[in-house]
């Protein structure tokens, strides 16, 4: 008899509030009620109808930059987060597959870059790769593969003893093979909610680096918001409609992924 | 003599940092025929697993040497000698990949043998073992321990090894899928001539299936004459 899956209230919370946002990233041009990057006489505008959030410093439209920041925070924090699970995956299965010298490379590499501080290397790099996108994708998966690839390469130890490993290697099947279709599947629920929580992770990291002005340039994410907000006097004059709803979005957006890889392992 | 070992050994490291170590195996000296089945029998602990497990080219030796048909093998073992020294673990539930359906892990040993393979072939060789083509498509979860351990022993004889290492390969398994198993391995020995590696810890079994029995006792071994084995003077009192 198989168990009938139980509901789990906080992965579902979770999901939703992902898949709110990645509808709000694909549709942002029909969701936007104007072009965030166009300028207007009308600055520093309270909330109204026909600005939902107000307008900035150079009198674009808040709440249009909001949408369009959505895209920006998703695609870095995603793209971010499937780089280090990659990287992290990988290491985890040559280090616990192959053991020995291997691994201890490999372990050593992980404790080293675990005790560099990630956000300080994360603006050195990024400040030496020319803010951008990309250059935003590649520092933030350079430091943090390294829980990923911790945590998957102790499971993966305990996996190597199960006679199935042992069975497969004693039929002479080839490395890559016993690694990717035997190991892998086995951990891909850890694999999958531990990429989740990246993905919170390299928003939140993507959030301070465009806080700081390394974002890109002319596109804005949420952090990049929070900056300008930052800079052009609307935290001292108190606008909160321009400050706090690219905090909230990434709290929640944050919450989601982190709701989804927490309690999606819990459940197995 | 298709395999013999000579002083082979194996000490565990202990956890990092402690200098204790752990003596998996002892100066190990075994012979094994053409047709033969030998005994590993020992309590839970003593060792029988490292041996068999070093034998099977599965965990490297400390030190001492296997040789097979009077060649000299080491680990990893690989060609030849990779395809005919197999291994039948304890546990058949956890003997596939419980995230594949049976087939796939059916199927591989065809493929890394360049053995002709059709679908037809595959469930004739199944059913000789009494499995059906439906259990094919079901995952490891989804079968009873005998009829995995039966599937797990199809996917070996299909490649045919000449030497099997049969770790307790019917402890977990009710009495009728015992004796299913022991007489598919002694049909199997009967037209192949394979020799078998029985490792137990069931005196009555291993009295029954082996020619001769060795004794385990924490990682020595010795051979036994009329239910009686003499260690060597030195191994004795040598802590686990």
């Amino acid at each position: 008899m198989r168990k009938k899956k139980k509901k789990n209230l906080p992965v579902i919370v979770g999901s939703v509030i992902i898949g709110i946002f990645i509808v709000i990233a694909i549709f942002c041009e029909q969701l936007a009620p104007y072009d965030p990057a166009i300028t207007s006489i009308n600055v520093y505008q309270r909330p109204d109808s026909a600005h939902l959030l107000g307008t900035n410093d150079l009198g674009q439209d808040i709440f249009s930059e909001l949408i369009y920041g959505t895209r920006v925070s998703m695609l870095i924090g995603v793209f971010a987060a499937v780089i280090a699970t990659l990287v992290g995956t990988t290491f985890a299965l040559l280090s616990a597959y192959y053991g020995g010298i291997v691994d201890r490379l490999i372990t050593s590499l992980t404790s080293l870059a675990m005790a560099v501080p990630g956000l300080a290397l994360t603006t050195l790099l990024v400040c030496y790769l020319n803010p951008g996108k990309l250059s935003l994708i590649v520092a933030i998966s350079i430091t943090s593969w390294t829980g990923t690839a911790r945590i998957l390469r102790s499971r993966l130890l305990t996996l190597m003893e199960e006679p199935f490993i042992k069975i497969e290697k004693a039929i002479g099947q080839k490395d890559s093979v016993i690694m990717f279709k035997h190991l892998a599947p086995n951990i891909k629920d850890i694999i999958l909610s531990r990429g989740a929580m990246s993905v919170s992770g390299a928003m939140m990291t993507e959030a301070s680096l465009s806080f700081l002005g390394l974002g890109e340039f002319g596109e804005k994410s949420w952090g990049s918001i929070l900056h300008y907000a930052f800079f052009r006097n609307g935290v001292i004059r108190g606008l909160y409609w321009w400050y706090l709803p690219p905090i909230i979005c990434t709290s929640l957006a944050v919450l989601g992924f982190m709701l989804v890889g927490y309690y999606g392992q819990q459940n197995k | 003599m298709r395999i013999r070992t000579e002083k082979l050994t194996k000490i565990y490291d202990s956890r990092t940092g402690s200098s204790e170590k752990t003596i998996g195996a002892l100066d190990v000296d075994i012979t094994l025929d053409k047709g033969e089945t030998i005994g590993l029998f020992g309590s839970s602990g003593s060792g029988k697993s490292t041996i068999g497990q070093m034998l099977s080219g599965l965990l490297k030796p400390t030190s001492g040497k296997i040789f097979y048909d009077e060649k000299e093998i080491s680990y990893p073992f690989r060609g030849k000698e990779r395809r005919n020294i197999q291994i039948l673990f304890q546990h058949p539930e956890v003997s596939f990949n419980p995230a594949l359906p049976l087939i796939k892990s059916m199927v591989e040993p065809y493929k890394i043998f360049n053995i002709e393979y059709s679908k037809e072939i595959l469930i004739e060789s199944i059913q000789r073992f009494g499995l059906h083509e439906e259990h094919l498509l079901r995952k490891p979860s989804e079968l009873s321990g005998g009829e995995l351990q039966r599937a797990a022993l199809s996917r070996l004889l299909t490649f045919e090894p000449e030497v099997m290492v049969l770790d307790e390969p019917t402890s977990m398994l009710d009495v009728i899928s015992q004796g299913q198993i022991i007489n598919m391995l002694r049909e199997y020995q009967r037209e192949k001539g394979a020799s078998f590696v029985f490792i137990s810890h069931n005196r009555t079994l291993c009295e029954m299936v082996c020619d001769r029995i060795y004794r385990v006792e924490h990682g020595c071994v010795a051979q036994e004459t009329d239910g009686a084995a003499s260690f060597p003077e030195k191994t004795q009192g040598v802590s686990q």
